[in-house]
């Protein structure tokens, strides 16, 4: 259900300007008496409202969201650095420690695995295990800061 | 945006502001802090132009968003408003407008303010709340219904009295 005229008695209710035939209208159309009824039983309360307002100045909202800008501007700034450098530790870290797997001669690691106390096993879980946690940490040191 | 800019901008937007929030919310001890995050959020974002063409929409927009959080984080499930003075009920017309607001979906209440009060289009609707226009239509539709039907029980009642 629609009327072509009930944005005018909407524009009328708001500005008071009526006219004769819109009246007649009003009178005839249920519909446009619906809208003027919600209407300006709405607008009546929004203007008492607006009447008992005490708002903020304008300047002091205006000073607290350049001081937020400010705030934001700067927390842009430090956390980029801190991004690129957690970044590239948790590059290196992952090549570094794949290099040192494939790469490392056996003489190097040989004391530490043959130690009384210490088999192979243990040694290559341990290594894993430090692999794991740098990696882990540099993701933790990334996330962090993206944050 | 220059400063003079803002201060005009706030002094044509900011009572109709309020009212909405405090209207649509049913707090209006909420809502002189959320006009002024309103504000903030709307200086702090990188505008276009046509952005601040449409600033009116946009602001509407940011208070909306910042309602349904509020919604969503269950800070106002209850319709708590407070009497104000100089507000009681309306001898005239009968017809407290709180009362009729507090039965209505916060959704519908959106709509009738945005469409009765603030005189907005359908597609400027659309904007401030983030819906399609043909869904406005429709919503739109089915809140004055229900408001009307709301209207006509309050008035049967005032007259029975």
């Amino acid at each position: 259900m629609k009327c072509e005229r009930e944005q005018q008695v909407m524009e009328a209710t708001r500005n008071g300007l009526w006219t004769s035939s819109l009246r007649a209208h009003l009178r005839d159309c249920a519909l446009c008496t619906q809208t003027e009824l919600i209407a300006s039983s709405l607008q009546e309360d929004a203007a008492k409202a607006e009447r008992l307002l005490d708002l903020p100045p304008a300047g002091m909202i205006w000073r607290r969201a350049q001081a937020r800008r400010r705030e934001d501007a700067m927390q842009r700034a430090t956390r980029r650095p801190f991004l690129i450098v957690g970044t590239l530790s948790a590059l290196y870290s992952v090549v570094l420690l794949s290099w040192g797997i494939f790469q490392l001669p056996q003489s190097v690691y040989r004391p530490f695995v043959t130690s009384p106390a210490l088999t192979g096993d243990v040694a290559l879980a341990g290594a894993a295990l430090s692999a794991i946690l740098v990696i882990v940490g540099s993701c933790v040191l990334v996330l962090e800061t993206k944050r | 945006m220059e400063e003079q800019t803002f201060h005009a901008l706030y002094a044509a937007t900011a009572k109709p502001l309020w009212a909405y929030i405090a209207r649509v919310s049913g707090r209006p001890d909420i809502a002189n802090d959320l006009v002024q995050e309103t504000y903030c959020r709307f200086l702090t974002s990188q505008l276009g132009k046509a952005e601040l063409a449409e600033a009116r929409p946009y602001l509407f927009r940011i208070a909306t968003n910042l309602l349904r959080d509020r919604w969503r984080k269950g800070e106002d499930t209850i319709w708590s408003e407070p009497p104000e003075p100089g507000l009681e009920r309306d001898l005239d017309t009968q017809i407290d407008v709180r009362d009729l607001m507090q039965q209505l979906k916060p959704r519908e209440r959106q709509l009738l303010w945005l469409a009765y009060v603030e005189g907005m289009t359908h597609s400027e609707i659309a904007k401030s709340t983030g819906l399609q226009s043909m869904s406005v239509r429709i919503l739109l539709l089915r809140a004055r219904r229900r408001a009307a039907e709301l209207l006509a029980r309050k008035e049967r009642a005032v007259h029975e009295v």
